[in-house]
């Protein structure tokens, strides 16, 4: 179920199409019966998908989507999307395609007046920072492999020593302490590592 | 060609220092490189298959928050650098100078660039059309080699346009001793210095250690330092998780008191610790620009543009966006510092 809300949607919105039949359209103007105002819901999912999942857009708060009973279009509030109701099962994709659109149209320098507010509301709903972790190729790093056990800890080139995660260490399986490597290191938020991989042993001092 | 403004992109790279500057002929010039898992490395990389150059990496000085990209720079990229230049600030044997040094080395071995030293006098960048000129002002060799603390001989790179100094990157150096060099030509925007918290402003605890008459004196000679320098701007790129008390809110307020509109790249404790907490950023500078975001801490401004367009430096067009939200902070040190408390119109900066 992608909405939840009080009311139900469809017997609502069929109730209100075969009333727009019935009663003349200047008699609707006059008092506009409660099913045909606009009904918002909210929109339950939060993450998703873009590169077949390899790359997720995480939201911060779910979207909240309008439904205009009077045109059977919905409208995903601060994403400038709309679409009609029956295909609402699209909307996710929709609103990964407009963050795309608009992620490289500011990547590019090309974003309109409009397109650069409708991008400052989007940024507000989205984790950015995670989006673009998922997107980084792994940074190339100098370190050196203070132990394996019983924690592997790594200092790295710049003095900073990190506790790495036991999975992750397993790439360091034939080094041993003291070892000074590069490798390419993909990393997380807070510079966590995620993975490791391309180990090369460099050449220490007096070899 | 003289039409195309020069781009100055000040990048949030968490606690640490790093702009690119865009220049006319598209190449790029990089001051500093920000720490270990800078965003600036995500860039390039995206990067990897556009004929990007970049003119030269200065490093105004080895610290990991100013150097500590170089190595993942250099591995990927050295085919594009045309030359690096730094400076001896510490032991020639000390291991973070050597590892820093090793891997810039191997490029220049490599035959891909050239090493320079940052010494005062030298030009990085020239342009006569537009009279514009990027170059070292400090340390001289004497400064260089007589300093005790890697700090104390920071280099000072200044941007200038005609007769005036629109950018001062200082890097990590005093307050007192950026304002003695600097202030003959006060920039337009400063850079820091030191994040925010210049290592001559005292911290809490050494205001409790010092006798009122020493901290008095310090503070006066601080403010004088903040009215020689007389910057319209100031830049100061701090991280949120940081361990040394950057940015101090007493200098965010004495830049503000002199009329300085104070931007930093990330929120910290000193002006609101709930958003802090919920990492609820205020503005997404760096997304907004399309540029990479930092890995760690919350966002304030992020990262900042700046077009020099006929010799006058222009922000880019989330300022005002900016200062707005800023306003619904519950302690924004920028803004007290300028006197505005809530429910008054915002500081007119602009003028």
């Amino acid at each position: 179920m992608i909405f939840a809300t009080a009311a139900s949607t469809a017997s609502d919105m069929q109730v209100a199409e075969s009333y727009t039949r019935q009663i003349p359209s200047r008699l609707v103007a006059y008092a506009e019966p409660k099913w045909l105002k606009r009904q918002q819901y909210v929109y339950r999912r939060k993450v998703l998908p873009i590169e077949g999942g390899r790359v997720l857009l995480r939201l911060t708060q779910n979207p909240i989507v309008e439904v205009d009973p009077s045109t059977r279009e919905c409208e995903a509030l601060g994403w400038d999307i709309r679409m009609p109701c029956d295909k609402v099962e699209n909307l996710s994709k929709e609103m990964a395609r407009r963050f795309l659109d608009l992620f490289s149209k500011a990547d590019a320098g090309r974003l309109t007046e409009a397109e650069r507010s409708s991008w400052l509301k989007i940024l507000d709903h989205v984790d950015f920072v995670a989006f673009s972790i998922d997107r980084a190729a792994p940074h190339y790093l100098e370190g050196t492999l203070e132990r394996m056990e019983p924690v592997c800890i790594v200092e790295w080139h710049d003095g900073e020593r990190q506790r790495i995660d036991w999975q992750v260490a397993r790439a360091f399986s034939a080094l041993r302490a003291g070892d000074q490597f590069g490798a390419y290191v993909k990393l997380g938020k807070d510079n966590s590592v995620r993975s490791i991989e391309r180990i090369v042993l460099l050449a220490t001092d007096g070899e | 060609m003289s039409d195309t403004p020069l781009e100055i992109d000040c990048w949030d790279v968490g606690q640490g220092d790093c702009t690119v500057i865009k220049l006319p002929s598209a190449k790029l010039l990089i001051i500093d490189v920000g720490p270990r898992g800078s965003p600036l490395v995500d860039w390039l990389n995206e990067r990897r298959h556009e004929p990007i150059r970049i003119e030269a990496i200065v490093l105004t000085h080895n610290d990991a928050d100013h150097a500590g990209a170089l190595p993942s720079i250099i591995m990927e990229h050295k085919s594009r650098i045309e030359g690096i230049w730094m400076l001896l600030d510490r032991e020639v044997n000390a291991p973070h100078f050597q590892k820093i040094f090793r891997s810039a080395l191997e490029g220049e071995h490599g035959g891909f660039y050239r090493i320079r030293r940052v010494e005062n006098g030298q030009t990085l960048w020239e342009d006569e059309t537009r009279q514009s000129r990027l170059h070292v002002i400090y340390p001289g060799f004497s400064q260089n080699i007589q300093a005790t603390d890697p700090n104390e001989t920071s280099g000072v790179i200044v941007l200038e346009s005609g007769e005036n100094r629109l950018v001062a990157w200082p890097g990590d150096l005093e307050l007192r001793t950026a304002s003695a060099v600097l202030a003959s030509k006060p920039p337009w925007i400063l850079i820091g210095p030191h994040h925010g918290g210049p290592s001559d402003y005292p911290t809490k605890a050494v205001r409790k250690r010092q006798s009122t008459d020493d901290l008095r004196n310090r503070m006066v000679e601080l403010r004088a330092a903040v009215e020689a320098l007389r910057a319209s701007r100031a830049y100061i790129s701090v991280g949120t998780k940081n361990r040394y008390h950057h940015p101090r809110p007493g200098y965010l307020r004495l830049l503000a008191s002199q009329g300085a509109r104070v931007v930093c790249s990330q929120l910290t404790f000193c002006c609101e610790r709930e958003r802090v907490h919920y990492n609820a950023h205020v503005l997404q500078g760096s997304a907004l620009l399309g540029l990479g975001p930092a890995r760690t801490g919350t966002s304030c401004r992020g990262s900042m543009r700046l077009f020099l367009r006929d010799g006058k430096l222009i922000p880019d067009e989330f300022d005002l966006v900016h200062i707005e939200r800023v306003s619904e902070l519950l302690r924004p040190q920028c803004l007290r510092g300028a006197g505005w408390s809530r429910g008054n119109p915002l500081p007119n900066f602009t003028a």
